[in-house]
């Protein structure tokens, strides 16, 4: 009996002693990849080029509710759109360094440009073994991290003017308090990365690829930062060099009708330079979870459709907050100009009246009612060019005749895009023997204007840059605003940085004003 | 097409026959399990003989008023040899001389007495009296009370069914100090937040619940993240234990009690022991109960006509309005006027409620056993609707445990725990729904399966929300398009084995299991967004359907040796332990989300055959481990000096190499200072401890593999999209969220507690009171970071600091007036907690709610006011002072006059200060300031129990205080066009009515009066009539003809009536109902 009681007692302690010492419990990886096990082959490569993109989808995201889009901050501040909900875009009164939708948009702008930083680090790390199958990935990727990192600069010198550069991946807390940028280095660095994104990035992408960026991207989104650039700083040979960008640009072309650029059906079309690419995600569109804080974990739901519900009011319940077009922009176009119909409802129906992208649509599944739509917001495409390589002859003091010349290849584009496929009679060219810089100047902001409304940006950021280089005052200009507390100052063509940001960074100052 | 739920004018009598059938089955399913059970008991009673010479003994059990006891056991100690009183209290046994008889029934003190010469024995039993004698659980053991030197606090059955809720954690409600539990609401599921001595740290704050000594770990419930808490749903997992099984919940406090549970005990331990059998004859009890559940509660709303004026009102008021689309339905020149349409509030209030919404639990068991083997099994089945349109909870358990004796060394055990719940949930509206636009019906003859859709054309333009801004979802039909079911079943089990090769030496092996699953199927049909006002339409993807299913599989070993012994008066008691915890969470969803053939809820099912494109489906899946070892040493010498020592070291998977190890050292001591022969003058002292301890724990909750950086495969990106509508593929993509910290560890908290325990007035009152100081340190915080880093998630470091302190008190008083015997318990906690540090010093805010340095915990953080302007000189004089952004325009009498406290930071303050304290002539988000407290600075709750002859009485009050809360009902600049109004509003201010609170109605409120402030803050203090029962014991007699021991009816009541400053319908939550019941017990 003793035995048996020493016996079975040994084997129960050693039974229970096994497990107690195994440390295996606790020693646990994560079910998936760590940064150590992945960028090693071209699948993982192209998984991250991709997740650069991605983030482009962020800022065309309706994030569940009005305040959580950053579409205001493009659409609002110019004199294209208007609303009567109490946006700080559009009065200017109530920006300050609180501002939820300016956050949003410098939180994205950095997790793209952090993305862009990982995918140049990991190249570089990576680059001599991880594309063994498909070697010229290798540059096309090193030029798309570089395309997509240089236009985030540039929308950054849009929107707040001296928001920090980021040269490379911070890893460390104390690598994570970077100075303001000064004056135009935010377009300067985006400049120098597209030098280098033209000469890595391929001529096209096959088919399966189409949207992605190509040489003439990059020669394009360099041509036009340094337009901007020069028309800020005065620099005459920013100018030449735009034009020799813009002049390189090969196989690309207004299309046919002015529509096309707004038809989902001719997305990537051969006007096309940059788009974000929208889409409808399988399985359910969501546009509310995720909430408003930028978390890609419902990145599976919703963040690839574009947001376009602040023209349609919809959600209905947005109610008075979506965006209308002014009196002042309805005034601008001639009569019977055919850009009009695929544009703007007539005046007749109310304040709902922009259906660019919402006439000629696709909407993602189930998401009509919610604005969002799968077509793709066009960036960059060939007539904007055309107009800011006019605007570089100009004022370059080119041939004031080659600067009409393509404005008027614009005009002309615009009359032959009637619904019913014949000519319209309006706008007809402008006067080729024009010599007054100055007219053809206003010639080439005008026809911007018609040509480009309500794409991001455009309106808003050319009277930006043409009122810090004291061409126009905006003080003065009729904003057409619908809100009777509209008081513009001087310093709100920046916008202010996140007061967070600020706060918490010693080397960083807000800007002036706020 | 979808199954009836049978929940419209049904009358709950006719519901309560419908249950009793099942009641019925149940107790025949339970009677042949207790046939099984009684032979297999009765096969093992020839295991022991009595041999020597035997006499018949009788006699007769009374208690101390005189009556006789029936079904009192009486056993030959040591033997299984016993018999059990009759209805007259009289027993008959054969027994000798040398035997003692042991006289045992529950509730009562238990007598041994020597047979000796005599045969006849006649034996009054006493009942419990509270205090010194009660057993209670401490983890890895239990203890006499008296032998306590930490802080603990528990109940037992008794307490826990007569609060008759299907989830355990309400029966704690009110009953212990330190111990605070909110009331959740009217929707079985919902889950009350327990927090126990304050809030100790900025992220997870529950208490480790251990069931039978297992840990029970839930799935997400540590996470913040918003898609981590839609996948573990909103399901409270606790209501998986019926309340009826339980035989006690113990609360361990202090660190000296909680430091055995080592990295998981920092937030307060709650043991929860079930029931378990005891030598005797099989003992069989059946309860049942029924209630029905109302909320009487309503909003006082203005009639269609006010509504119309107080909004033209508003229009008027703000010239910068232009009218929407909806301006028709408030002109009275339109076709479209509603201003002569029927109110339909009351449609919709009566298909929001459930009225006398059914709750009720049926439960039997069986225990009993003899010297080497005891058991207990049962069943029970419960359900609850919700009082509010509409979920609707089953649960069915069953259990069974038994515990052999097989040798003298040698024991064996196991307890299987098995639990299906069905939980039923679809959209409601709630009280609140009087507050939408008053003329939207909610019927229509000749709409779709006769409902009317929220849906409109107005003007030649589709609407959804087609009366007006505030049109409702008609959730009434939205039901019938669509069904959410969930599934949830638990198999929770034990099986140990126990040596103990010498006196007061055992060892002990333990694995546990507990498995549970928690599905969730969602049908859809496309004309739910008929009903949908953000939608109107239906929806173009077809009919849906979508499963969930999450596994949550927790495996924990354990390995412990006890040693106890007395040397004289010197008594140890060491326990050693390791244990090993794997957890699993497992995440799968599939679902057909684009043109499904489904066409109704009993058809779902998703077809290989159906296109890829239309379906989606995930399985994820995370793990954790914990091992820890942890010691413990208790000594006291003559009951008098206790000293108790535990050490605990822990290892968790959460944290990285090098930082998965800590230990967690507790000291307590304790002086039974009654027992000097200094104190043995003073009389009415009966027993007096004072006690002390000292302790650290920690809190591993955080984000798993937060040291790591991870990649997320979540991003997706389309390209290739040519000439074709929506045309391109998704590819997949990836992106590196994380800036990983690689030294984050686990938060600590060092717990001070010194108390002292009293025993008074002839052992009639109990007293304790204590003082206590958690202090918590390395607050895992998610910290942020600057932006530019571009991290998706923010980092976790080991930074903030937080303290809680405060007093708590527990007083009993028991006694007897003639036949009455009535009994007081009182308790009382108090909290200060305080946030000492943060990361960088940052503040964070959250809406209005802030967590700052130097301030209690997520306090109240908004403007100051100075009233309402009532002349345009004082808003002159006002704007000449201060400005206030786009505010200032239409700034006007009747606008509130806010404060200017602070400004934005200067060059000349301190380098990293967040704002100057000092005016700066603007209004901003630098003049929010503290407002109030969201942690309540003192709860406290009241029990009153009374007998007289067979009757019984129980009542529970508990309450808050020194807390607020923020409320805008009524106090709002309204802006008319939307929701309907308070009949408040007709005080707001207008040129005629200047005296008063409530600012101008303005449309869009452009001077801001609605921004939060003190305007809004409210005592949120309350005391409410939690619960009470009041029971008959039916005379012996009549119970014995009925062939019973015993026999228990009782009504009870709960929520009864809710007393506070707060004005709105509860302080609380406004759905919590009252509740009516009748039940009851019966023991065979």
């Amino acid at each position: 009996m003793k035995k048996i009681k020493l016996s079975f007692g040994l084997l129960f302690i050693f039974m229970f002693a096994q497990f107690a010492c195994n440390e295996e419990t606790i020693e646990l990886l994560p079910i998936g990849n760590t940064e150590g096990t992945y960028f090693q082959d071209e699948k993982h490569m192209e998984e991250a080029i991709m997740g650069v993109y991605q983030k482009l989808a962020f800022f065309y995201a309706f994030r569940g509710g009005q305040n959580n889009n950053c579409a205001p901050i493009w659409h609002l501040p110019g004199d294209d759109l208007t609303t009567l909900a109490n946006f700080a875009f559009e009065d200017f009164v109530g920006l300050n360094g609180s501002s939820g939708q300016l956050s949003l948009f410098y939180n994205f702008s950095y997790q793209l440009i952090a993305r862009a930083n990982i995918m140049l680090q990991k190249i570089k790390e990576n680059g001599d073994f991880a594309y063994e199958k498909q070697p010229e990935l290798k540059d096309y990727h090193k030029g798309e991290a570089l395309f997509l990192k240089a236009y985030t600069y540039f929308m950054l010198w849009n929107v707040f003017g001296t928001a920090p550069l980021v040269p490379e991946r911070i890893t460390k807390i104390d690598d994570a308090y970077p100075p303001n940028s000064e004056g135009t280095q935010l377009l300067d660095e985006a400049i120098n990365h597209l030098e280098e994104a033209k000469s890595l990035l391929p001529d096209s992408w096959s088919a399966a690829y189409k949207g992605r960026v190509t040489k003439n991207s990059a020669r394009g989104l360099r041509g036009k930062c340094l337009v901007f650039r020069g028309s800020v700083n005065n620099t005459a040979a920013d100018f030449t060099e735009a034009i020799t960008e813009f002049n390189a640009i090969t196989g690309v072309s207004l299309a046919t009708n002015y529509n096309q650029n707004f038809d989902v059906k001719f997305e990537n079309n051969v006007e096309s330079l940059f788009e974000y690419q929208a889409n409808s995600s399988p399985g359910n569109v969501n546009p509310y979870v995720g909430g408003a804080g930028g978390n890609d974990a419902f990145s599976v739901i919703g963040e690839i459709g574009h947001y376009i519900g602040m023209f349609t009011q919809s959600p209905s319940w947005i109610g008075n907050s979506h965006f209308t077009a002014t009196p002042s922009l309805r005034g601008a176009y001639e009569d019977g100009d055919p850009r009009v119909s695929y544009i703007l409802k007539p005046e007749s129906e109310g304040l709902i009246n922009v259906i660019k992208y919402a006439k000629s649509t696709a909407w993602a599944t189930n998401g009509q009612s919610n604005g969002i739509s799968t077509n793709n917001p066009r960036i960059l495409r060939y007539a904007d060019v055309l107009l800011l390589k006019a605007e570089a002859i100009v004022r370059s003091g080119g041939s004031l005749n080659d600067a009409i010349e393509l404005i008027n290849e614009v005009r002309e584009r615009a009359r032959n895009s009637t619904e019913t496929g014949g000519p319209a009679a309006v706008p007809a060219d402008r006067n080729v023997a024009e010599t007054n810089t100055a007219t053809v100047l206003e010639w080439i902001f005008e026809e911007r204007r018609l040509e480009l409304a309500f794409e991001e940006g455009h309106r808003w950021w050319d009277l930006r840059r043409r009122h810090i280089a004291g061409e126009i005052d905006l003080k003065n200009w009729n904003f057409d605003s619908r809100l009777i507390t509209f008081n513009f100052k001087d310093y709100n063509v920046n916008f202010p940085l996140p007061d967070n940001e600020v706060v918490e960074n010693p080397n960083m100052d807000q800007n002036e004003g706020y | 097409m979808k199954k009836c739920k049978n929940r419209y004018g049904t009358n709950p009598f006719l519901q309560f026959f419908k249950k009793l059938k099942i009641t019925v089955f149940l107790l025949f399913l339970s009677g042949s399990c207790l046939l099984a059970l009684s032979s297999y008991a009765n096969a093992n009673e020839g295991i022991s003989a009595s041999t020597a010479q035997q006499n018949q003994i009788s006699g007769k059990v009374t208690n101390t008023t005189g009556e006789p006891m029936p079904g009192v056991s009486v056993i030959i100690k040591g033997t299984t040899t016993g018999t059990v009183t009759d209805v007259n209290g009289n027993y008959t046994l054969p027994a000798s001389s040398s035997d003692i008889l042991v006289f045992s029934f529950i509730g009562m003190k238990s007598q041994e007495i020597p047979v000796g010469n005599r045969s006849s024995i006649n034996i009054l039993l006493e009942e419990l009296t509270i205090g010194v004698e009660e057993v209670v659980v401490i983890g890895y053991g239990t203890r006499e009370k008296k032998d306590l030197t930490g802080a603990v606090s528990q109940i037992t059955s008794e307490d826990i069914t007569k609060m008759n809720t299907l989830s355990p954690q309400m029966s704690m409600q009110g009953r212990m100090a330190g111990v605070y539990v909110s009331n959740p609401g009217s929707d079985p599921m919902g889950r009350p937040s327990i927090r126990i001595r304050g809030v100790g740290t900025l992220g997870y704050n529950d208490p480790l619940y251990v069931i039978d000594g297992i840990p029970v770990t839930e799935g997400g419930s540590t996470s913040s993240a918003s898609r981590v808490q839609d996948l573990r749903g909103s399901v409270n997992v606790l209501n998986l234990i019926n309340p009826n099984d339980i035989e006690s919940i113990s609360v361990l406090k202090d660190a000296s009690a909680t430091a055995i549970y080592g990295v998981r005990a920092s937030n307060g331990v709650i043991l929860i022991t079930t029931k378990r059998g005891s030598e005797g004859k099989a003992r069989i009890s059946v309860t049942g109960n029924y209630g029905v559940q109302n909320n009487f509660k309503r909003y006082d709303m203005v009639s269609i006509q006010e509504y119309i004026e107080m909004s033209e009102e508003a229009k008027n008021n703000n010239p910068a309005y232009n009218p929407e689309w909806h301006y028709v339905f408030f002109d009275p020149s339109s076709p479209y006027y509603m201003g002569n349409s029927r109110d339909y509030t009351n449609d919709w209030l009566k298909a929001a409620l459930n009225e006398n919404a059914p709750v009720q639990d049926y439960n039997v068991s069986i225990s009993g056993g003899n010297q080497t083997s005891t058991y207990a099994a049962g069943a029970g089945y419960a359900n609850q609707q919700n009082a509010f349109h509409y979920s609707e909870y089953d649960r069915y358990s069953l259990f069974f445990n038994s515990d052999h004796k097989l040798t003298s060394w040698l024991k064996v055990g196991e307890s299987y725990r098995f639990i299906y719940t069905k939980y039923d949930q679809e959209g409601g509206a709630g009280l609140t729904t009087a507050m939408s636009v008053p003329w939207q019906p909610i019927y229509d003859e000749n709409g779709p399966k006769g409902f009317a859709t929220p849906g409109r054309t107005i003007n030649n333009t589709f609407r959804g929300y087609g009366y007006g801004s505030s049109t409702r979802n008609n959730f009434l039909a939205q039901n019938e398009y669509t069904q959410h079911a969930r599934d949830l079943i638990r198999n929770l089990g034990t099986v140990y084995a126990e040596i103990s090769p010498l006196e007061g030496l055992r060892f002990r092996g333990t694995v546990s299991f507990d498995y549970y699953t928690n599905t969730r199927d969602t049908y859809q049909e496309q004309d739910f967004g008929l009903f949908e006002v953000a939608r109107g339409t239906p929806y173009t993807s077809g009919n849906t359907y979508t499963r969930r299913l999450n596994d949550n599989i927790n495996i924990v070993k354990e390995f412990l040796i006890g040693y106890n012994n007395s040397f004289g008066s010197h008594n140890f008691d060491l326990i050693l332990n390791a244990m090993d915890q794997k957890y699993q969470w497992n995440n799968v969803q599939m679902g057909i989300g684009v043109d499904s053939p489904i066409t109704s809820w009993d058809q779902r099912m998703i077809d290989e055959g159906w296109p890829n494109e239309n379906k989606g489906l995930f399985y994820e899946r995370s793990q954790s481990g914990l091992q820890g070892y942890m010691g413990r040493l208790s000594y006291n010498f003559d009951s008098r000096y206790y000293l108790d020592a535990t050490v605990r070291r822990d290892g968790s998977s959460k944290f990285g190499p090098g930082y998965k190890w800590g230990t967690f050292p507790s000291f307590a001591a304790a002086w039974r200072i009654s027992s000097e022969s200094f104190m043995q003058d003073i009389t009415w002292l009966d027993d007096l401890k004072i006690r002390a301890g000292w302790g650290k724990t920690g809190n591993q909750e955080t984000r798993d593999y937060a040291f790591l950086s991870l990649v997320n495969m979540n991003p997706k990106a389309a390209f290739g999209s040519i000439d074709a509508a929506g045309g391109g593929t998704i590819y997949p993509a990836s992106a590196l969220g994380d800036f990983p910290i690689e030294d984050m560890s686990w938060e600590t908290v060092t717990t001070k507690n010194i108390g002292f325990d009293a025993i008074l007035l002839d052992n009639k009152m109990t007293f304790t009171a204590e003082y206590y100081d958690r202090h918590t340190d390395g607050i895992l915080q998610t910290i942020r970071i600057p932006a530019v880093i571009g991290a998706l998630n923010q980092p976790v470091v080991n930074l903030a600091e937080v303290t809680n302190r405060g007093f708590e008190f527990q007083a009993t008083y028991s006694n007897k007036i003639g036949k009455l015997g009535y009994q007081a318990a009182a308790n009382l906690t108090t909290v200060r907690n305080r946030v000492l540090t943060l990361y960088e010093g940052q503040p964070t805010t959250s809406g209005n709610t802030r967590i700052e340095q130097g301030y209690s915990m997520n306090y109240i953080y908004g403007y100051k006011t100075a009233g309402i302007f009532q002349t345009p000189d004082e808003v002159t004089e006002y704007q000449s002072k201060v400005t206030d952004g786009s505010y200032d325009a239409q700034k006007a009498p009747g606008d509130v006059k806010f404060v200017d406290l602070y400004g934005a930071p200067k060059d000349t303050d301190p380098e990293g200060a967040y704002k100057s304290y000092e005016p700066d002539g603007k209004i901003d988000v630098n003049d929010q300031t503290y407002l109030g407290k969201t942690i309540p600075g003192y709860f406290y709750g009241i029990n009153l129990n009374f007998d007289y002859n067979n009757w019984d009485a129980s009542l529970n009050f508990n309450g808050i205080g020194d807390v607020q809360k923020i409320n805008t009902n009524g106090k709002q600049t309204i802006s008319g066009f939307g929701q309907n109004f308070l009949t408040d509003y007709r005080d707001r201010w207008t040129p005629t009515n200047k005296s008063t609170s409530i600012p101008r109605a303005m449309q869009g409120d452009p001077s801001g009066n609605n921004r939060i402030s003190d305007r809004h803050v409210e005592n949120a203090g309350f005391l409410r009539f939690q619960n009470f029962q009041i029971g008959y014991n039916f005379k012996s007699s009549f119970v014995s003809r009925l062939g019973m021991n015993s026999l228990r009816c009782y009504v009870s009541g709960s929520n009864l009536f809710v007393i506070s400053p707060y004005n709105d319908l509860d302080p609380e939550d406004i759905s919590t109902p009252i509740t009516f019941s009748v039940g009851v017990n019966l023991n065979f």
